[in-house]
């Protein structure tokens, strides 16, 4: 480990909203994302998983300075977002986003689009701009023919690699992508996903990349993440969690990767109806509800943070989950 | 250089492919066209009339049209009742009709569209003041606020045209603010946050030009709102004064003598309903070109 601090992290963040159930009854609270750290160091790539509504977009509008968090910071380089200004936080962080049909502006031509980010920041000269505009859609693999079409005369996948290249012309140190590929077909999610691969090496940047596809972050990924109501159950390096997962929730993640469906995301978990709702955390350890492993210990007291060689976990039986695991027994903080 | 050559071609392309969908719409042509003819009218006005709208010939009076019995090519539509050539008055009267309709549209378009976006794209509290300006300003009729202003301070072009304004730019700001509401949180809005694009710049460079087509629908609606308005103005004698030839005026001059000459109603009536239509027209075209799917 360096002293250099990590490129972007999040330190014990919450979010939370407040939302409306109709006219007379009173608001309730949504605790999107609950005391989240997190960090990614330069070059790499760190991966979020989890279901549907477990918060990750939340995390990547936070990451991405778009909304601040209701406690904890983000880090930019060790230093508080809130200190560093909008155009410089906007030059070194940009976000790829879900779906390529809303994410390019339907009234600009492509090459525009990617022109904007430097005009913004008033980088060079339009002709200067222009080229600059034009080499980057060179690299995402955009015909130059499409460079004066509007979004709506493209695939999505083509509206992707547009959303890199404007993501990518400022130079940026991180990449947050949040399901860059989950809206479209399988053989062009393979495609996106190669060519940011490529583009990684080529710029030397971070990536975050939020999926709820385990094995696509496997393919990408670092480090990875688990995430389950607003809270990061499990991290460490992707070898290490997906070869030995310390908690029920990783396992149940993995074991559906192995369904035949794997692209449409995480259908069944075999986890019973519960649904997670974010407005009515259980109390404990949060996914006990639907845990196959649960123990009377699990509804009442909240479960340790505890970390093995990096490895990070949050389960009371994480020792017991990771069967042959040998090894040291873990370092958990508060264990009583 | 066959680089730039192959873009301009892609470019032109493009355009000719909107100029067809817009060529295959029978009421936007139709509409088009009338707007066109006023449009030409109110500039040409000078080359166009055979005569001085004002100039009055009291041996000529109430004329008939060419058509009718005992009309001349001298007056093709006639005399009015001061003998005024009454083709010249009509010509000089779309001249009024365009003003009031444009002026009008570019006040309240002004006020409503800020209103609207504003609104639209903050949400929350912003959202509640302006949606409350907007409901009183719905709950005041605007005939009797026009008739009362009018009548306190004094009728001209310019305070009609002031008024009117200042009165009809409710549809703007409501359909505004429901368009941002319906793109304000989607991802290119995100994007252009994330870039650094500064509050304004979003507001005007992201927001407002994909909500242009419901706009333009309104501008059309207003303008053709605004003209009938001020016809009915300045016929009950509160709008434009005489000797200006406003259609309205022209119809409210006429109606002593709607018996035994009709047609100096029914000549600028025609206009007032042609220009309405034209304009009603071309707005339900632009909406119908516009909408997402046909873009
Ligand atoms: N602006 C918002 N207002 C209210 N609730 C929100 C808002 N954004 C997200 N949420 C809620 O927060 C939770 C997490 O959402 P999100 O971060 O989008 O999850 P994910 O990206 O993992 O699917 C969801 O329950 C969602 O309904
Ligand atoms: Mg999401």
């Amino acid at each position: 480990m360096g002293l250099e601090p990590p490129v972007l992290a999040v330190e014990n963040v919450f979010k939370r909203y407040q939302v409306s159930r109709g006219l007379l009854r009173p608001k309730r609270s949504l605790q999107a994302v609950r005391g989240v750290s997190l960090s990614v160091d330069k070059q790499r790539t760190l991966g979020i998983v989890g279901e549907s509504g477990c918060g990750k977009s939340t995390l990547a509008r936070m990451l991405l300075n778009l909304e601040r968090p209701d406690e904890g910071d983000i880090l930019l380089d060790g230093r508080s977002a809130g200190t560093v200004g909008r155009l410089d936080f906007s030059a070194r962080v940009q976000p790829v986003f879900q779906d390529p049909y809303s994410t390019l502006n339907p009234r600009r031509t492509i090459l525009e689009t990617v022109m904007h980010p430097l005009r913004v920041h008033a980088r060079g000269e339009r002709n200067a701009r222009e080229t600059r505009a034009a080499r980057l859609l060179d690299l995402v693999g955009l015909p130059r023919r499409a460079h004066h079409a509007h979004p709506n005369q493209l695939s999505g996948g083509q509206r992707q690699r547009v959303a890199i290249a404007r993501a990518l012309v400022l130079e940026p140190q991180v990449l947050i992508c949040d399901e860059p590929t989950s809206a479209l077909d399988v053989s062009i999610q393979a495609q996106i996903l190669n060519l940011i691969q490529e583009l990684q090496k080529e710029f030397g940047i971070s990536i975050v990349f939020i999926s709820h596809n385990l094995a696509v972050v496997e393919h990408l990924c670092d480090e990875v993440a688990v995430m389950y109501l607003g809270r990061v159950v499990e991290n460490g390096p992707t070898a290490d969690v997906m070869a030995s997962p310390r908690h029920p929730y990783t396992k149940a993640l993995l074991d559906s990767v192995l369904t035949p469906d794997v692209g449409l995301g995480l259908p069944d978990l075999q986890l019973g109806l519960e649904f997670p709702d974010p407005t009515n955390v259980p109390p404990g350890c949060a996914f006990h509800p639907r845990c196959p492993h649960r123990e009377p210990v699990c509804s009442t007291e909240v479960p340790p943070a505890c970390a093995q060689a990096g490895h990070g976990s949050e389960c009371h039986f994480a020792d017991r989950l990771a069967g042959a695991f040998a090894g040291p027994a873990a370092v958990c903080a508060g264990r009583g | 250089m066959s680089v730039a050559q192959t873009h301009s071609g892609e470019r032109a392309s493009a355009r000719r492919l909107r100029l067809r969908r817009w060529g295959q719409h029978g009421g936007l042509l139709i509409g088009g066209a009338l707007l066109a003819c006023a449009i030409v009218m109110a500039l040409c006005a000078p080359l166009l009339a055979p005569a001085d709208p004002y100039l009055q010939e009291l041996g000529a009076r109430l004329k008939p049209p060419v058509w009718a019995e005992g009309g001349s090519w001298a007056n093709p539509l006639g005399t009015d009742q001061l003998g005024r050539d009454y083709l010249s008055r009509l010509i000089y009267g779309s001249r009024i009709s365009l003003l009031i309709g444009l002026g009008t549209v570019a006040i309240g378009g002004a006020i409503g569209i800020t209103l609207g976006l504003l609104a639209g794209f903050f949400g929350g509290r912003v959202d509640m003041v302006i949606s409350f300006i907007v409901t009183a300003r719905l709950a005041m009729p605007v005939m009797l606020v026009a008739l009362a202003v009018v009548g306190l301070v004094g009728s001209s072009l310019t305070v009609v045209i002031l008024v009117l304004g200042l009165l009809l730019w409710d549809q703007f700001a409501i359909v505004t603010r429901t368009a941002v509401r319906q793109i304000r949180d989607l991802d290119y809005i995100a994007a252009a946050r994330a870039v650094g694009s500064s509050t304004p710049s979003i507001i005007l460079r992201e927001a407002l030009p994909n909500v242009t087509g419901p706009i333009l629908v309104v501008v059309t609606l207003e303008m053709a709102h605004a003209i009938l308005l001020e016809a009915a103005l300045s016929f009950l004698g509160l709008g434009v004064q005489p000797p200006l030839p406003s259609w309205g005026l022209m119809i409210a001059e006429g109606r002593d003598y709607i018996f035994f000459t009709p047609w100096v109603i029914a000549i600028p009536g025609a206009a007032l309903f042609l220009l309405v239509l034209g304009i009603n027209l071309f707005g339900d075209g632009v909406r119908d070109v516009t909408a997402p799917g046909g873009r």
